[in-house]
């Protein structure tokens, strides 16, 4: 089943004609410190710094911490109800990320501008979803999934966030809109429109003061600046092959007039063509940026007589420009009558968010229809899997869960390397034409460890490496319960190796079941940069990423160092039983 | 006296347009195919298919899925999903109440240990090591009497040499021999792209696809220890229990794998390089006695362009044709026929088309109990000449015989081809009614093969067996190693006088036997076409005086050249196949001059919506490639 080998993709022209937009964008991202409250009005007293956060999984609403700056958290009482923060300083057009952690059961939020509210509540583990879900905006959407994390565990979320815009008089123009949020790095909403009363240009960044919640790492990305415009948008077309820029000064334009936006809709389709801009552009704010374009064919982008792209390469080059009116020359040549006419031009700067200066239905853009794979029931779906700066894992078992919790088993190791809440698998790739073999998850990934075994048989526990690496995988077997039971040998033991979600999906139980021991053997059960003992039976992996709870051990795990990083080990003779929760 | 022979002429054209005008009947008024009504919503990209002993079928898809079909040739057959989340099952067979399946990475036994219709065991029976590259497909498993398995393992391609085969880790490019207790035993090696396998007489014969090294679609035999001839898997040869020992090095001092790089440290397509003399597939076989070459090659883009599946016809299926092979194509959605015979102890054989005009690509076949042949197809990623992604399809017999040739079997003087009606005397007497040429193919690094060292066979004499049956001709320059098309366009049944429904045999020589020649007394040399010739002279001078005038060939004198180029493999005037339909290519507004120089350099890249790359036809010579590319143009 082959033929010559796929070296063309949908849109990735092989070899000339195809430039991406590219994601280069020239932001400038300012943090709120936290060393002290001076950037907040008059904090209530529940609001305070600490150095260190954590919670019990088993008490509502309460966040322990320790003395220290750089974490923001607030924990109500019973006698001080938790009133909301406000920033001092107003914003319109932004971008906000930051860091957080919730207590069990609590509920908070972000009001942009004070108005408009962002739900950060603790949905560990809940598999309906609605607009009070983590993540979700106020009586307005529900987040596209849960991805939410287990309390007492950093969460991250991203917001860009455009202000409503007035008239002089006042009026409104234009909705406040939510652009984009990801949380724990998925896209769970896109374009939401909001409205509310008393609506302004510019509002302060409140935090809602009902629930015990900690905020790190406060960034703010202000797009305060004002956008260039194009003006006396002059074009010539030429109906002719050009490879390279012609000399236009020799040739007479087939078409030439005025335009008021950069486009080729106009244009003769199915012909080869080099169309010329020219005229000015307005820029109203100093600054450096960033003109990119997206072109079937060639292209060459000059503005204020400087070269920023030319016609070998879409790469682009900052241009420092003050206030003023500036020429600008724009070349597209398509020497390719078939290809489709396509051209694109965004700018950028530091205090202005990307945007589309020329026509957006000048572009022509086609992707594959994605191929979903859900976990409406249990499911084991093989595939090769890609490790994100990793190897790809080339026998992994994708083990789906309807509790929205997720994980792959690398088959050839006999180790559960990966897990991931919100939805299940993304095939397009393994599915696409002859695809490439792997599917990806959809959800929110906590990558456990790179692909390897997590059984080892050492002479002592210090030992770090493991006397042999023998392994055989001998499959699956689903049980009554859907659940799933690996079965390999290693080290000459037998393993039955049971992985089921348990609860409403808060924690990936592991047991493991021996037979034939030749002795010597240990089990891997995390590893990470630090790993903390939090209470009896409890371990915190890597600043709050994850926990691992101990449900049945023959004798005591050790935290071990290797190369500077703790390993969470305990001896084997014929089980142990622990659980991921995240 | 001119006279005469004009009136002789007219006659002859007169007996065979009449001929014509009956009608002979083609392969769809034999065999029928029709569809399976399928579940709305499956996606049925079958990889594998085989039958229960109850007679359902159970099938696997690309997407990982296990279905049985129960009672599939009635009206209504049920489909019960048994198992899912496999990895792109490309092979399925039922042992022992327990179905095994070839996923990328395993052997994989499925049980349904509760009995609730539904595997619940995944039973790795053995797991190969993978690099992760999307064409390291994995194919069978086929059952040899002793029960074990064969599975066979594609090939990755290079990085930096995206045109060539590549073995990232042991077993690519190999036959795993994989037996019950999980042990594996490293089989033969040589394999480029090997989609399919079959268990003939308990010996294993698999097909390969065209690429570098395999020059066309083949059945080849191999013994333990083979070597097929694509030289990546022997990468793997030092290792202990390697079968053979032949070494890639050892491979690569004798055939240049033209491994070279341009100034600018690229590496250059090996069909963009200059060499000197090429050798073919013989000549490999002379320095490597480990090599297997093709029993019965299926000439790429006559008989297919991707060959799939290999499958013996049980005794009381497709009447006379029992015992013979059918072999499927999935880019032309078609099914070949193969007949075998053994001499000097190595099979070689005999090649026709069979029954074109499946939905999808033609990837998997299975016997139904009830004498039909079911029939899995997919295309997803290559495109084939039918142009559904997907089908499950039924292949059956009207009991009626077909008037084609049974059998052709080698002769030390030429061939004797039998046929399953007995034949127009006179016509088969006339040895002006047999045509034969042979040609090979080159065994090189570049990616597929034009046909090498043409030449004519001619026939000097003819014996027709009493019952018209059987023929034997005697052929001149009858070379071993060498396809020979033998062509019978002229020949009729006694009965009706209908054409063969399939006039054209493609017999792989690689012996030549020992034994008894016939003698001229026992033969006819007749030959109505030295007549012919005479009287055609006076129009060819006629046409001498008149000036040469390029001029677009119809529609019928273009076909002849597209099929000897293969063009008509992956186009077609109107329809999109594997490639583009021609009547797409004139869109493009090309000059005549511009699709020559795309004939030889073709531009892919153009044509971003087709999985599989056009190679480069550096085979076609200069004036015919012009009528072709004005023909092309025509079509606008």
């Amino acid at each position: 089943m082959t033929k010559q080998p796929i070296v063309v993709h949908m849109i990735k022209f092989a070899g000339a004609a195809v430039f991406l937009l590219a994601t280069i964008s020239a932001t400038s991202q300012t943090a709120i410190s936290l060393n002290d409250l001076s950037a907040f009005k008059n904090p209530g007293k529940t609001w305070k710094l600490v150095g260190k956060v954590g919670a019990d999984l088993n008490e509502n609403n309460i966040l322990q911490s320790s003395p220290g700056t750089g974490i923001l958290i607030n924990m109500p009482g019973k006698k001080e109800t938790g009133v909301e923060l406000s920033t001092i300083e107003d914003f319109s057009d932004m971008d906000l990320e930051l860091d957080y952690m919730m207590a069990k059961n609590s509920s908070s939020g972000i009001y942009l501008q004070g108005k408009y509210k962002i739900l950060l509540n603790d949905s560990w583990g809940i598999p309906n979803i609605n607009t009070e879900t983590n993540g979700g905006i106020f009586e307005r959407q529900a987040p596209r999934q849960n991805v939410s994390r287990a309390p007492g565990l950093w969460q991250h979320v991203k917001i860009a966030f455009q202000a409503p815009k007035f008239d002089a008089s006042g009026n409104k123009t234009e909705n406040a809109k939510i652009i984009r949020i990801e949380l724990n790095g998925i896209i769970i909403h896109e374009n939401v429109e909001l409205k509310n009363t008393n609506e302004v240009a510019a509002g302060p960044l409140v935090f809602q003061g009902g629930g015990a919640i900690a905020f790190r790492n406060i960034h703010i990305t202000k797009y305060n600046g004002l956008p260039p415009v194009f003006a006396d948008i002059h074009y010539s077309v030429y109906y002719s092959k050009h490879e390279t820029i012609p000399n236009f000064a020799t040739m007479k334009a087939d078409d030439e007039g005025m335009l008021y936006q950069i486009s080729t809709a106009f244009l003769k389709n199915g012909q080869e063509f080099v169309i010329r801009y020219t005229g000015n552009i307005i820029i109203k704010t100093a600054s450096d940026y960033i003109f990119q374009r997206e072109t079937y064919g060639k292209g060459f982008v000059k503005i204020n007589n400087t070269v920023v792209s030319d016609i070998t390469s879409s790469v682009t080059t900052p241009v420092k420009l003050e206030p003023g009116t500036y020429p600008f020359e724009i070349i597209y040549l398509k020497p390719v009558g078939w290809l489709p006419a396509s051209l694109g031009l965004t700018v950028s700067a530091p205090k202005i968010r990307e945007f589309l200066m020329s026509d957006e239905t000048s572009l022509y853009r086609e992707y594959p229809d994605p191929i979903i794979i859900s976990a409406s029931d249990n499911i084991v779906h093989r595939s090769f899997m890609d490790i994100p700066d990793g190897p790809r894992v080339v026998h992994s078992a994708n083990v789906g869960s309807p509790k929205q919790l997720h994980y792959s088993f690398d088959m050839d190791n006999g180790t559960v390397y990966q897990l991931w809440r919100g939805n299940f698998l993304d095939a397009t790739a393994m599915w696409n034409g002859r695809g490439d073999g792997s599917s990806t998850p959809i959800g929110s990934r906590l990558l456990l460890s790179m692909p390897k075994q997590s059984i080892l048989q050492l002479n002592t526990i210090n030992d770090s490496v493991s006397k042999d690496t023998l392994f055989t995988t001998k499959g699956y077997e689903i049980d009554k319960q859907k659940n799933t039971t690996f079965r390999y040998t290693i080290h000459g033991a037998e393993v039955k190796d049971l992985l089921e979600v348990s609860g409403n999906g808060d924690a990936l139980k592991r047991t493991i079941t021996i037979s034939n021991n030749p002795g010597n053997l240990y089990m891997n059960i995390a590893e990470g940069k630090v790993i903390e003992n939090s209470s009896k039976g409890w371990y915190t992996i890597d600043d709050h990423s994850y926990y691992i709870r101990i449900d049945n051990a023959e004798s005591v795990p050790v935290i071990k160092n290797v190369n500077g990083c703790n390993v969470l080990i305990a001896p084997i003779k014929n089980t142990i039983s622990y659980s991921i929760l995240y | 006296m001119s006279l005469k022979y004009i009136y002789l002429f007219l006659l002859l054209i007169f007996i065979l347009n009449n001929a014509n005008a009956q009608e002979s009947p083609l392969e769809e008024d034999f065999f029928r195919i029709s569809r399976i009504s399928t579940p709305e919503g499956i996606i049925l990209e079958v990889g594998g298919l085989t039958t229960l002993p109850n007679g359902d079928i159970a099938l696997s898809t690309r997407r990982g899925e296990v279905y049985i079909v129960e009672n599939p040739s009635s009206a209504r057959p049920y489909f019960r999903k048994f198992a899912t989340g496999l990895h792109e099952i490309l092979g399925l067979l039922y042992k022992d109440s327990a179905l095994y399946c070839s996923q990328r990475g395993e052997l994989t036994k499925l049980i349904d240990k509760d009995m609730d219709g539904k595997a619940d065991i995944y039973e790795t029976v053995y797991s190969w090591p993978l690099s992760g590259h999307y064409h390291e497909y994995s194919f069978g498993p086929k059952l040899k009497a002793d029960g074990s398995f064969f599975v066979s393992a594609n090939l990755a391609f290079g990085d930096s040499e995206g045109w060539r085969g590549e073995s990232r880790v042991p077993w690519r490019g190999w036959i795993m021999n994989i037996k019950p207790d999980g042990t594996m035993e490293p089989y033969a090696t040589g394999v480029r792209s090997p989609c399919g396998m079959g268990i003939i007489d308990d010996e294993l014969f698999y097909t390969d696809n065209q690429g570098d090294w395999i020059p066309s679609g083949a059945i080849v035999h191999l013994k333990k220890g083979s070597f097929a001839g694509n030289p990546a898997g022997l990468r793997w040869t030092f290792m202990p229990n390697s079968p053979l020992t032949l070494t890639m090095e050892q491979h690569n001092a004798k055939f240049d794998e033209r491994r070279k790089k341009d100034e600018e440290g690229r590496y250059i397509q090996p069909q963009n390089q200059t060499i000197g003399p090429f050798a073919i597939p013989a000549d490999a076989k002379k320095a490597f006695p480990e090599m297997a070459l093709p029993a019965v090659y299926l000439p790429h883009g006559i008989l297919g362009i991707s060959t799939s599946d290999l499958i013996k016809i049980p005794d009381n299926y497709f009447g006379p044709f029992a015992g013979q092979i059918l072999v499927g194509d999935q880019g032309q959605s078609k099914i070949s026929r193969v007949f075998m015979e053994k001499i000097n102890g190595e099979y070689q054989g005999c090649a026709w088309e069979f029954r074109s005009g499946f939905q999808s690509g033609v990837l998997r076949m299975t016997w139904g109990t009830d004498g039909s042949l079911f029939v899995g197809e997919t295309n997803r990623g290559w495109g084939s000449a039918g142009d559904a992604n997907q089908g499950l399809q039924r292949l059956t017999w009207n009991r009626k015989i077909p008037f084609e040739m049974l059998t052709v079997k080698a002769m030390p003087d030429g061939f004797e081809i039998e046929f399953t009606q007995p034949v127009n005397k006179k016509l088969a007497e006339d040895i002006s009614s047999y045509d034969v040429q042979s040609f090979i193919y080159k065994y090189h690094s570049v990616y597929g093969s034009p046909i090498v060292n043409n030449a004519n066979c001619p026939v000097k004499g003819v014996k027709v067996s009493g019952d018209g049956k059987t023929v034997r001709i005697v052929v001149d320059n009858l070379r071993k190693n060498y396809i020979h098309t033998i062509s019978l366009d002229n020949i009729r049944s006694a009965e009706n006088s209908y054409t063969l429904v399939h006039p054209k045999a493609y017999y792989t020589l690689n012996n030549i036997p020992e034994g008894k020649k016939l003698v001229l007394t026992e033969i006819s040399t007749k030959n109505s076409a030295a007549v012919v010739e005479v009287k055609k002279k006076p129009v060819v001078t006629a046409d001498k005086n008149k000036p040469v005038v390029a001029k677009v060939l119809t529609d019928a004198e273009i076909k002849p050249l597209l099929a000897k180029y293969t063009c008509n493999a992956c186009h077609n005037a109107d329809k999109r196949q594997v490639g583009p339909a021609f009547r797409d290519v004139t869109k493009r507004k090309y000059s005549t001059d511009k699709i020559i120089q795309l004939i030889y350099n073709p531009e892919p890249k153009n044509w971003p919506g087709y999985a599989t790359e056009m190679p480069p036809m550096a085979q076609v010579p200069k004036e015919d490639a012009r009528k072709i590319a004005m023909w092309i143009n025509s079509l606008k």
